[in-house]
């Protein structure tokens, strides 16, 4: 299933017209983009910021073009984005460093996680004392979430949720399996269920012939949460210092839950697009699975539901292999390719189905009409990892596309190199231009100039 | 029997100075530890040489310092496993060795085990299995609302450590909805006739196209594919399809739907250019209750398919769901209502009934007797949905649902004065206790018996008896799945992908029967109370006829898994289970390194360090690509002194099972090499194979696969990762299954019995805590 260009907006086909009663017909107008019209985009056109993470770093000589400026190549893993060329940025030079082992020893794969979108250097913990720092789309969320319905969104396509053992070398799982931060030591988990996200779009199921009381439930939820705030309260009192930390999460938790309400209220639900079903698990097939994930983050953005997106594809370390494009191996194990040339095939081979399926998120994208433009033309996406060369865990010359023009803000359709300076600089740049107020985020040491 | 923890803690509240006090002393350094050091380690690890990174003479000026604990401790775990010095170095006798072991333990660590530090525990919330089995224990519904949470984040290798279980504000917002979804499953609140909703389970239908499903999506062709259904009562149904198509070739798809055998009409015909998806209500008559089908095909099939790029084009459609909806039925209080509802029958008032209600669910489900202004607040959320116009059962529902919000339910708290004071020391309360030891065993809330024993104040004298009983339990199952399941890995047997054409054989149902046969293995040796060395010992073992196939074991027929002996080519225990090995392999090959290192971490407890950060290109290195079998390219790779040291703990381990290939099958030879299985220990144990490898674990190892058990073990029950203060429970425990032929219940009971787990200590670290001296020791209630 992909998203519909704009030929797909188009009165219901006539062969419905037979079964009269018998169909639910959706509205008119949701068939329409709804742009959420109760209350308008705050300032005009929505600007939205969206981070996309691959795992295990890149096969760089076939990712890196050899033209720099407007007169760039692409190399063989970035062809699928050909007739996209004018609305994306190859960024080289880009750096994390914090994502280096700094004294730490092994655990490349979980610090560039949770380097990725925090430019800060975990602790190394197995869990007692973990410690990094706010993700730059919390960041955002956290000043500018309050203007949408959901302050942001997180995907993933990872199931390894359950997977049990340690994880990389000594650090807690938690490393490996998020990429977006709240704070210091709180992960914002990302949903890798498409049902789950859709009824965070959408809302969930209300069957109407089963609803019972559901007035008196939503009415309710007022006091219950003044309830056991209070209760949450009162049990700090009697806990100990790590104790009431842990509470905190509850207390900040509750505290967005009544926030949300207010947004519920505020902006209603977008309406789905009648395009799509609601889903009913994870797909078994990983293409479709990915694919769905991205349809669910496009409508997301084009119907002003969150203007704040994270998808995180799969977590460093994952080992899965890729038997429909005959990679038979895992990818993790390939990356680890020690020169051999069949290996690095095979990762290009990889990279060049991860990036046709972003390929055709943007082109999605791309084809949503809105108010000045599309909603790619308003979007600034990144799509990278801070691993370049897996079998070195090499946290430098990282991999990065820069996607969309911001809304007049980015100027794309350009390789541009850098010399060493950190990926944070870049988020530094993103966050102003999407109007938050950040000093410094992680290792950032100023704006990235000329993107 | 051990001798029962309250004997202890009794004497300590006589005492009264558990913490600090006179402690045994430490060798001295200069006099008796430095010439140890100098002559045994010095060769490798000083003057000038820092093998490993270990340089221990730059530690002489001041070796005490806290900077060298964690090296210290290194240090340590290779006396205690003789891994150090070497086999092939000068050894020093069992007595130096012990010396060593105690200075570090006394100097550096301050561990004494007279006056046990028992650590603390980080407040934990429910993980989704706990949160999952807790509702179903406490409101009587089983409807598993945890599996739509966030995945819960894991530490120290299990998913029940208070550390890392965050409450992001998404999870918040699920436990809300988890709540209402609970009540309103619980308690019907009107009497109204409702209509009861049948989904099908799209992997269930049958026929047609044989490949590609998905919970979300069903192929369908020309062949006819039949749903199954079971509808509870006669009457007008709405059928609900989803089907998704799309016009193909020079014709529209045109599916057909029958009920039981008749056609139903008004069904779409697809005629857009991509796929397009529809959403169908259709009525159907069901003359009775029961067994009836729905049947699915193309009617318009392509008369000669073609094939494009090796895909033959098809006429088909998907189904993406169907539902049917019966008619409205009268309805009837579920058993969770009666029992919920019960303490209010008989009440004089209403508000007597809910305060009634209030007051028995929340004590429940706080697992703790509540308080009177704790029941007030419950009761002031029932009065603001009566304000609501809600009737009686909507305002209980209301109130219930705040419970199953409340940070009372969600984490598992356990109270003590001064909690900000490292000094203090005390006993968890009986109500706690009865917690930890339910979560533990149960993955649960207590039950009745054990909050009658809390209540009475007597769970502690009578811990054995309970232990025993709960083990005997049916709910104990949740100990095999959730400990063993993630000790073992067991559970991340439906992640793997071994690479099909290599391995044809696998398929879900071989995955499926490999997990079952650790799971057996594991619950046998818990409910006959063997010995736990049955994990790398038994020579019986689990299998259905697809896993005896597998395993080239002759006589088991159908899908029940019976109790074999193991055929001699496979080594006993898990280290012959193709869970293990299967867990353990690349997709299309075996791992060596990935087996060793899995006995290393999870049977011996002796975990190898982890790899230098950056790992050396060793091919362009060698300027050449390595050649010759898997063994002699790995051998290759070890003469890297980088790599060297730690591959030779791991290495040889894997290469005695490789005669299993990478999903447990055994093989002669490794496609044209042949395979040699003998190896050599670190320690200096040399065996031939497989077999003699599991006879050293059992004689030469068993002290450290008994203790890496109790380690583990702890740390599960804790929901802590352990501490180095932590030594003297681990070693008490590992001594106690020595002299009780390690049984399974002496490692249990050495579990619950252990200060740790009985016992916690206020904020702050370990050397706060000995900074206390002689401070009196809290023993409160």
């Amino acid at each position: 299933m992909h998203i519909p260009n704009k030929a797909a907006w188009l009165p219901r086909r006539t062969f419905l017209r037979g079964l009269g009663a018998c169909m639910a017909l959706p509205l008119l107008e949701c068939m329409m983009p709804a742009v959420s019209r109760a209350v308008g985009p705050v300032g005009g056109v929505p600007r939205r910021m969206v981070f996309v993470y691959l795992p295990n770093g890149i096969d760089m000589e076939n990712w890196t073009p050899k033209g720099v400026g407007a007169a760039f190549d692409l190399p063989s893993t970035l062809e699928p984005l050909t007739a996209l060329r004018g609305d994306i940025s190859v960024l080289s030079g880009l750096a994390h460093n914090n994502a280096k082992g700094l004294g730490d020893g092994a655990g490349d794969h979980a610090r560039a996680n949770s380097c990725f979108l925090t430019g800060v250097h975990p602790r190394k913990t197995a869990g007692a004392d973990i410690h990094i720092g706010i993700s730059a789309d919390q960041l955002a969320a956290q000043q500018i979430g309050k203007n949408t319905r959901l302050p942001s969104l997180e995907l993933s396509c990872d199931t390894s949720g359950r997977q049990a053992g340690a994880c990389d070398s000594g650090y807690a799982c938690a490393y490996q399996n998020n990429i977006s931060w709240r704070n210091e030591n709180t992960p914002m988990p990302p949903t890798s269920d498409p049902r789950l996200v859709f009824e965070r779009l959408f809302g969930a199921e209300e069957d109407p012939d089963l609803a019972v009381g559901r007035a008196i439930r939503e009415a309710s939820r007022k006091s219950i949460l003044d309830v056991v705030l209070g209760d949450a309260q009162s049990l700090q009192k009697s806990l100990g210092a790590t104790d009431r930390r842990k509470v905190d999460e509850y207390l900040t938790a509750v505290r967005e839950t009544e926030i949300a309400i207010d947004q519920d209220v505020k902006f209603r639900a977008a309406q789905p697009p009648p395009t799509m079903n609601r889903p009913n698990g994870i797909p078994g097939d990983f293409t479709e699975h990915v694919r769905i994930m991205y349809d669910l983050l496009g409508f997301a953005l084009q119907t002003d539901s969150t203007r704040i997106a994270t998808f995180m594809v799969l977590r460093e370390g994952s080992n899965r292999p890729y038997p429909f494009i005959g990679v038979n191996e895992g990818h993790h194990d390939l990356s680890h390719h020690g020169n051999s040339a069949e290996k690095k095939a095979k990762i290009a081979k990889i990279n060049h189905f991860h990036v046709e399926q972003f390929a055709g998120f943007l082109a999605s994208l791309k084809g949503m009409r809105e108010q000045g433009g599309t909603v790619l033309d308003n979007s600034m996406i990144v799509l990278g990892s801070a691993i370049a060369d897996g079998n070195k865990h090499q946290h430098t010359e990282l991999p990065v596309l820069l996607c969309g023009h911001g809304g007049g803000a980015l100027q794309p359709g350009r390789h541009v190199k850098f010399g060493e300076t950190p990926m944070t600089n870049l988020y530094l740049t993103l966050l102003s231009q999407m109007g938050v107020k950040a000093d410094r985020i992680g290792d950032s040491t100023g704006l990235l100039k000329n993107v | 029997m051990l001798p029962p923890i309250h004997r202890f803690l009794l004497g300590c509240a006589a005492l009264a100075v558990c913490a600090g006090g006179a402690r045994a002393a430490a060798p001295d350094f200069t006099g008796e530890v430095k010439p140890l050091l100098e002559n045994y380690c010095f060769k490798c690890h000083g003057n000038g040489k820092k093998k490993g990174g270990l340089a221990l003479d730059t530690f002489l000026a001041a070796p005490t310092a806290p900077t060298h604990e964690k090296d210290w401790n290194k240090v340590l775990e290779n006396l205690r496993t003789g891994d150090m010095p070497p086999d092939d170095a000068k050894q020093p006798t069992d007595e130096q060795r012990q010396k060593l072991m105690k200075w570090i333990d006394l100097a550096i660590f301050s561990v004494d085990p007279d006056h046990p530090d028992p650590g603390r525990v980080t407040i934990r919330r429910l993980n989704r299995a706990e949160y999952n089995n807790t509702i179903r224990d406490l409101v009587g519904v089983d409807i598993q609302p945890a599996d739509d949470f966030p995945a819960d984040d894991s530490g120290y290798g299990f998913d029940d450590i208070g550390d890392v279980l965050s409450i992001s504000p998404m999870l918040f917002d699920r436990y809300l909805s988890a709540a209402e979804k609970v009540m309103s499953a619980a308690i019907l609140n009107d009497h109204k006739p409702r209509p009861e909703k049948v989904s099908v389970d799209l992997l269930k239908i049958e026929g047609g196209p044989a490949t590609g499903s998905t919970p979300n999506s069903r192929r369908i062709d020309e062949r006819e594919a039949t749903a199954n259904i079971d509808l509870p009562v006669a009457g007008a149904y709405l059928l609900k399809l989803a089907f998704s198509a799309k016009k193909v070739g020079d014709q529209p798809t045109q599916p057909e739907v029958k009920f039981d055998g008749q056609a139903l009409f008004g069904l779409p015909s697809f005629n857009g250019t991509s796929d397009a998806t529809e959403e169908l209500k259709l009525k159907i008559s069901v003359e009775q209750p029961g067994a009836h089908t729905l049947t699915f095909r193309v009617t318009n099939p392509i008369p000669k398919p073609e094939t494009k790029n090796g895909k033959t084009i098809t006429r088909g459609f998907t189904i993406r769901r169907i539902d049917l909806i019966s008619p409205l039925q009268p309805v009837k209080a579920p058993p969770s209502q009666l029992k919920l509802l019960a303490p209010g029958r008989g009440q004089p008032t209403l508000e007597k009934a809910a305060r009634a209600i209030i007051a028995s669910f929340a004590g429940r489900a706080f697992r703790r007797p509540v308080s009177a202004t704790e029941i007030d607040r419950f009761y002031w959320i029932y009065t603001q949905a009566q304000k609501k116009n809600a009737n009686f059962e909507q305002g209980v529902q209301t109130a219930l649902t705040a419970v199953l919000v409340s940070p009372y339910f969600i984490y598992r708290e356990e109270i003590q004065p001064n909690p900000d004071s490292p000094k203090t020391t005390q006993p968890v309360s009986e109500w706690a206790l009865a917690s930890r030891l339910s979560y533990f065993l149960w993955s649960t809330m207590p039950d009745d018996a054990l909050f009658a024993e809390a209540t009475k104040g007597t769970l502690r004298k009578n811990l054995e008896t309970q232990v025993r009983r709960m083990l005997a339990d049916p709910k104990a199952e949740a100990l095999v799945e959730n400990y063993a399941g993630q000790w073992l890995q067991i559970r991340n047997l439906t992640q793997v992908q071994p690479d099909a054409k290599m391995y044809p054989e696998w398929d879900k149902p071989l995955a499926a029967a490999m997990e079952r046969e650790t799971q057996m293995l594991f619950e046998n040796v818990m409910r006959e109370d063997r010995s736990i060395l049955d994990f790398v010992a038994a020579d019986y073992t689990f299998v259905n006829e697809r896993l005896a196939r597998h395993y080239g074991i002759s006589g088991v027929e159908g899908e029940a898994f019976v109790k074999v002996k193991l055929p001699a080519n496979r080594p006993g225990g898990i280290l012959g289970h193709g869970s293990f090995l299967t867990l353990t392999s690349n997709p299309n090959r075996t791992s060596p390194v990935k087996r060793g290192k899995y006995v290393l971490d999870n049977l011996l407890g002796t975990p190898p360090p982890p790899p230098p950060p950056e790992v050396p290109d060793l091919d362009s290195a060698k300027g050449a690509e390595l050649t010759g079998t898997l063994r002699q390219r790995m051998e290759q790779h070890r003469k890297d002194p980088v790599c060297a040291s730690c591959h030779a703990r791991m290495d040889p381990i894997g290469f005695a099972l490789e005669h299993f290939d990478g999903v447990g099958a055994w093989r002669e030879r490794d496609g044209q090499n042949s395979i040699d299985p003998a190896g050599q220990l670190v320690s200096g144990e040399k065996f031939a194979g497989a077999a003699e490898l599991r006879q050293i674990l059992l004689t030469r190892k068993r002290a450290d696969v008994l203790r890496c058990a109790a380690e583990k073990m702890l740390t599960y029950a804790l929901g802590r990762g352990l501490e180095y203060y932590d030594r003297p429970a681990i070693e008490k425990i590992s001594r106690d299954l020595a002299a009780n032929d390690a049984k399974f219940s002496t490692l249990v009971m050495g579990v619950v019995n252990s200060v740790p787990f009985q016992m916690r200590r206020g904020e702050g670290d370990h050397h706060q805590f000995l900074d206390s001296g002689k401070a009196a020791t809290a023993v409160n209630k």
